[in-house]
């Protein structure tokens, strides 16, 4: 989905590198990545969370949160029953972000 | 830190929160209660940090519950195909199918405060409700899940079917990916936005965190 929407919008999404071609790409990355830390770093989440608030404002750094947590939720759902991709295209996204290395199924 | 969440997704958390202490269709109150509670220590604990997984623990809902809920939620567990079938043995695959919704969206509501800087809400106390045992839908062995899915198999995406077989589950878990993500309605739009992240903005952060979870789907 992130290659399909930044298509359409006309953002240049590197796949291999998830780089993207929007101006708070770094804020955002950062957030998440302290979010998901499995340590539990509550010093880089603060951080990170007060630099998305400066930069995108409450609101936009509460529905990224709000992303974090759907993801924490929709990738327990997909290993926990065994989901399996479908799309081809799904499948070379996958492949492009190195995925495939996931694979356990 | 007080922190100004918009209506529809406080009211969908605070749901959640109430449903992983409620009687579900396979699991009593009680049961669900104990298995939250392994679920939102495992998350960030680690699946052995549950006081229900000590080698002296009496649990309402087992040992081998309580052991699967605690690797599912621990991050990037190493669930198999040959794991998926040693424990729907035990368990019983529409009771999994079940706890794999409670072990999501306990994920879901943990993380939500820790990324805001809340500590984790206080899990309603149980009742003495037992599970509903509303009989399934046809049910069909589907290509893109392990768990058996609502007839006709494979007619949806793998995650859209994956919690089909308990349809109470199935309906919790998408009230709360509506308030977290996208409205169901509004998936095929590419341009939809809250008015906050653009559609790429989400899927920047859908795509790192499932990278950070090891998630092939």
């Amino acid at each position: 989905m992130l290659s399909v929407s930044g298509k359409e919008q006309g953002v240049a999404v590197d796949l291999p590198s998830l780089s993207v071609g929007i101006p708070q790409v770094g804020a955002l990355v950062d957030f998440a990545l302290a979010a998901v830390s499995p340590a539990r770093d509550i010093a880089a989440l603060t951080v990170t969370r007060d630099r998305l608030v400066a930069e995108m404002g409450e609101a936009a750094m509460v529905d990224a949160a709000a992303v974090v947590a759907n993801f924490e939720m929709m990738t327990r759902l997909a290993e926990g029953t065994g989901a399996v991709l479908h799309r081809k295209s799904s499948m070379a996204a996958g492949t492009a972000v190195g995925a495939d290395a996931f694979l356990r199924h | 830190m007080a922190v100004s969440i918009r209506k529809d997704l406080a009211d969908a958390h605070e749901y959640t929160w109430r449903a992983l202490a409620s009687a579900g269709t396979w699991w009593s109150s009680r049961q669900r209660r104990e298995l939250s509670e392994t679920a939102v220590a495992s998350v960030w604990g680690g699946p052995a940090a549950s006081p229900h997984l000590r080698a002296d623990a009496r649990t309402e809902a087992g040992r081998a519950a309580h052991e699967a809920v605690a690797r599912m939620a621990s991050g990037a567990p190493e669930v198999s195909r040959e794991w998926y079938a040693a424990t729907t043995k035990e368990l019983g695959s529409l009771e999994y199918v079940e706890l794999v919704g409670l072990v999501a969206t306990a994920a879901a509501a943990t993380s939500f405060r820790n990324s805001l800087g809340l500590p984790a809400c206080e899990l309603p106390d149980a009742t003495d409700d037992e599970p509903t045992r509303v009989p399934p839908p046809m049910l069909a062995d589907a290509t893109l899940n392990w768990v058996p899915v609502a007839a006709p198999a494979d007619a949806e995406a793998a995650v859209v079917q994956a919690l089909t077989a308990v349809p109470a589950s199935s309906a919790d878990l998408w009230r709360l990916g509506d308030a977290q993500y996208i409205p169901d309605e509004e998936m095929v739009d590419l341009w939809w936005t809250r008015g906050t992240l653009s559609r790429v903005e989400i899927e920047l952060i859908a795509t790192r965190v499932s990278f950070s979870r090891k998630c092939h789907y």
